[in-house]
């Protein structure tokens, strides 16, 4: 089971309203690399693993993706907070809105709902470890690119701690024997 | 931002700080079980975090619903949370 801990992994505290940046980064909430889809997919791989060191950390990397996830849609809701309308207007979030006011919902930036089909859970410990290293890459080059769309250094600091977080657990998912 | 409100952030912040070291620990030695060094990190960085969490719970509120002090109060409930600034 879980208990929720009332602290983000990471501070986060955003002072501009930015609800164009906000749009970008919502794919790392429900996008195809995101942080629900990470969850879910290391949650679920794990049931079928023979290999204890192996289920630790399905569980324990499930488990801080979760914690990426929340850190993601903070970063979402206090980009969105004190957006006007009319910055919402002229921005990509225009049509996110019209659905989903200043709620987070999990989307992909181009605006695709969250699906299971962005991951998988084989019953192979090869190919789910596997999938799983590439899925830390594919995460971490999706950081870089909201690196370059972003110019709010106290997002900035936020999505470089996610970054390091995917080159971390790339590393560690390549560990058990 | 009050006097009280600076401290309560002053202290998450080491929290979070201790936690982060603590659960990158953890993933290191869900690979690296025998790890003497990475086990004796662990065990050092622990009871910092649990005297600090303490602190804070008896200053600022519970971190989770199980950790409630108040006998007369359902704590819990308390905001500021977590994705509130």
């Amino acid at each position: 089971m879980w208990q929720y801990e009332k602290k983000l992994q990471f501070p986060i505290n955003i002072k501009r309203p930015n609800p164009k940046l906000a749009n970008y980064i919502i794919s790392q909430y429900g996008g195809p690399d995101g942080e629900m889809g990470a969850s879910m997919r290391y949650l679920s791989q794990r049931y079928s693993f023979d290999d204890d060191v192996a289920k630790a950390l399905l569980t324990d990397i499930g488990t801080e993706e979760m914690a990426h996830l929340e850190m993601v849609g903070t970063l979402v809701h206090q980009l969105t907070k004190n957006a006007t309308t009319s910055e919402i207007e002229n921005s990509p979030l225009a049509l996110y809105y019209v659905d989903h006011a200043k709620g987070v919902w999990p989307t992909s930036a181009a605006g695709q709902a969250f699906t299971s089909m962005s991951f998988q859970v084989k019953g192979d410990p090869i190919a789910d470890l596997v999938e799983d290293l590439a899925a830390e890459q594919k995460a971490r080059v999706t950081y870089d690119n909201i690196l370059r769309l972003s110019n709010d250094p106290d997002v900035n600091r936020v999505i470089a701690y996610l970054r390091e977080r995917e080159i971390v657990h790339f590393q560690r998912f390549g560990e058990p024997k | 931002m009050t006097g009280n409100d600076r401290n309560r952030e002053r202290v998450l912040k080491q929290i979070q700080a201790l936690a982060f070291a603590q659960y990158d620990l953890i993933l290191f030695l869900d690979t690296h079980p025998n790890d003497q060094k990475a086990l004796h990190a662990y065990h050092k960085v622990t009871p910092q975090l649990k005297e600090l969490r303490k602190y804070y719970r008896e200053n600022f509120g519970p971190l989770t619903p199980a950790e409630v002090d108040s006998t007369t109060e359902w704590t819990w409930v308390c905001g500021p949370w977590p994705w509130e600034n």
